[in-house]
């Protein structure tokens, strides 16, 4: 863990993120005056509409994008682990060799690949290749590649999209015992207010385009009521009724 | 004629190309596509032969026997060695220069956008000069030796490679590119596992096509201004109109570049590709 990190964690402020025009398609403002702290350890959801930057916004603190008027604030020395909205493995190294890859230092590899193999049950297919598994493996291989590197910062890209809902919810919970497990400064975006709540400790609404912050909503709730449907479903009402008019939930 | 006959939809002409060794209506329908490219050989060798035959002229048309005679003899002489193992070495050697220098050249081509755009037209000249401009000028300013074939050589093939391989640098992923900018892999890592894979259908591509191109090209280089390797030979051959020499010195290098095909690339890209099956 980082030094700076104790108190820190990430600031991002970001005045203006624009993209250059393409052909007949004019420049486009993405994001506008978008303030957010996300503080250590803190599991932070990002809710709004398609098309609001979500993904721009992730890019930029990643640091795959600096091209934009503002400031990231994230110690130097943080590993980011990245779950992108696709899986992203390389087709022609095997699911090990996947997350081998990631592992700067390749003498401690053959331990963390057999954990993370394992916590995300995928023992068996360690020696396949990612176009001989199943999109809801795929992600699994891909969530085990962001953790593998211990990262101080989790990002996730729609992790758990176009799965069916049982295959999701199995990776929803395995998701949240592997933080519990290993805490994590976690920033997703999604667009399903029921897995916002059951994994997040704070809602982020964003609107737009171009994108910013619109509300924020603290999530209260126990590990226990994370697990209970009935629970979540209260508190979605809850956060209907408190959002603001104008927001992504109306 | 033949009652047996091969289960392939000419029958006629198949039965009497068909050599008695290939039995195919003993054969399983699992092993016929391999006698395919057999049986084809074979009609070649047929036509060739009919083809001498009627023409009755063996100094002009040899028949296939009489050529693999004589290459036997040239093989035995000693002769046919040490001229295909210069010409082969010249090939590795010009083969090597240009799929090095044209994957690197390509690949600034594909990914700098302004380095696309200045070297072009260069690009352009380059692959509409002709083979024969480049070897007799290198010859001129470089001398008639080793270093000038291969440059000539390899200067005809670099345009090529360094076309394909744009494309191939031009297509690659960006995703799987972000992927390894986030997890910080490197500019090593990245290279050899995340770019190098997506170039090697084009590499390959590039391969195989200029091993064919370039020992055409080593061989009319030969000719014009070498004393050995297989082009001299084809070209003191011509002047002495020995047609079975001539054609007996092809078949040999032919027969090598296919056994090169047979043993290296096609092995090599089998392998590179293995994840997709």
């Amino acid at each position: 863990m980082s030094p700076a990190g104790a108190a820190s964690g990430l600031g991002i402020s970001v005045r203006a993120k624009r993209f250059a025009a393409v052909g007949a398609a004019p420049p486009k403002l993405v994001i506008k005056d978008l303030q957010l702290q996300v503080p250590d350890s803190g599991l932070v959801a990002l809710f709004g509409p398609s098309g609001c930057g979500k993904t721009t916004l992730l890019n930029l603190i990643a640091g795959l994008d600096r091209e934009f008027e503002g400031r990231i604030d994230l110690p130097a020395d943080w590993r980011i682990g990245y779950v992108f909205q696709e899986p992203r493995l390389l087709p022609w190294l095997t699911v090990e060799d996947n997350l081998r890859l990631v592992l700067p230092d390749p003498d401690d590899a053959p331990g963390k690949i057999a954990e993370w193999l394992a916590a995300m049950e995928l023992v068996d297919i360690g020696k396949v290749y990612p176009n001989r598994i199943s999109l809801g493996m795929a992600r699994r291989v891909a969530l085990a590649r962001a953790f593998i590197i211990d990262p101080d910062l989790l990002l996730m890209d729609e992790p758990f999209v176009s799965l069916d809902e049982p295959t999701a919810q199995r990776l929803r919970t395995l998701l949240l015992a592997t933080l519990q497990a290993h805490p994590t400064t976690v920033l997703f975006v999604t667009h399903n207010l029921r897995e916002a709540i059951m994994l997040a400790d704070r809602l982020v609404l964003l609107s737009g385009p171009p994108s910013h912050v619109q509300q924020e909503i603290a999530v209260d709730l126990t590990a226990a009521e994370r697990a209970d449907e009935a629970a979540i479903e209260r508190f979605r009402a809850e956060v209907l009724s408190q959002a603001l008019p104008e927001g992504p939930l109306r | 004629m033949a009652v047996e006959r091969p289960a392939v939809s000419r029958p006629g002409e198949l039965a009497e190309a068909a050599p008695p060794e290939v039995a195919p209506i003993a054969l399983s329908a699992r092993l016929r596509p391999a006698l395919v490219p057999v049986l084809s050989l074979a009609i070649l060798v047929l036509v060739w032969q009919l083809a001498a035959l009627i023409a009755g002229a063996p100094t002009r048309l040899p028949t296939p026997g009489a050529v693999l005679l004589r290459a036997y003899a040239e093989l035995q002489s000693g002769e046919l060695a040490w001229h295909l193992g210069a010409t082969l070495l010249r090939v590795a050697a010009s083969f090597v220069l240009a799929m090095t220098i044209g994957t690197v050249i390509g690949f600034a081509m594909g990914r700098l956008p302004l380095l696309d755009r200045f070297a072009h037209p260069w690009l352009v000249f380059l692959l509409n000069i002709p083979a024969l401009v480049i070897i007799v000028l290198a010859y001129i300013w470089i001398g008639l030796g080793e270093s000038a074939l291969i440059f000539a050589v390899a200067l005809n093939k670099i345009p090529n490679v360094v076309v394909t391989v744009r494309e191939g640098a031009r297509a690659l992923d960006r995703s799987l590119l972000e992927m390894a900018a986030s997890f910080r892999l490197g500019r090593r890592k990245t290279l050899a596992f995340v770019v190098l894979p997506q170039l090697y259908p084009y590499l390959a591509a590039a391969g195989r096509s200029g091993l064919a191109l370039i020992w055409k090209i080593v061989l009319v280089t030969e000719l014009l201004g070498r004393s050995s390797g297989v082009g001299f030979k084809i070209g003191t051959y011509f002047s002495l109109f020995d047609v079975t020499s001539i054609l007996a010195y092809s078949l040999a290098f032919v027969v090598v570049i296919q056994i090169i095909e047979w043993t290296v690339l096609l092995p090599l890209e089998r392998h590179v590709t293995r994840w997709r099956r």
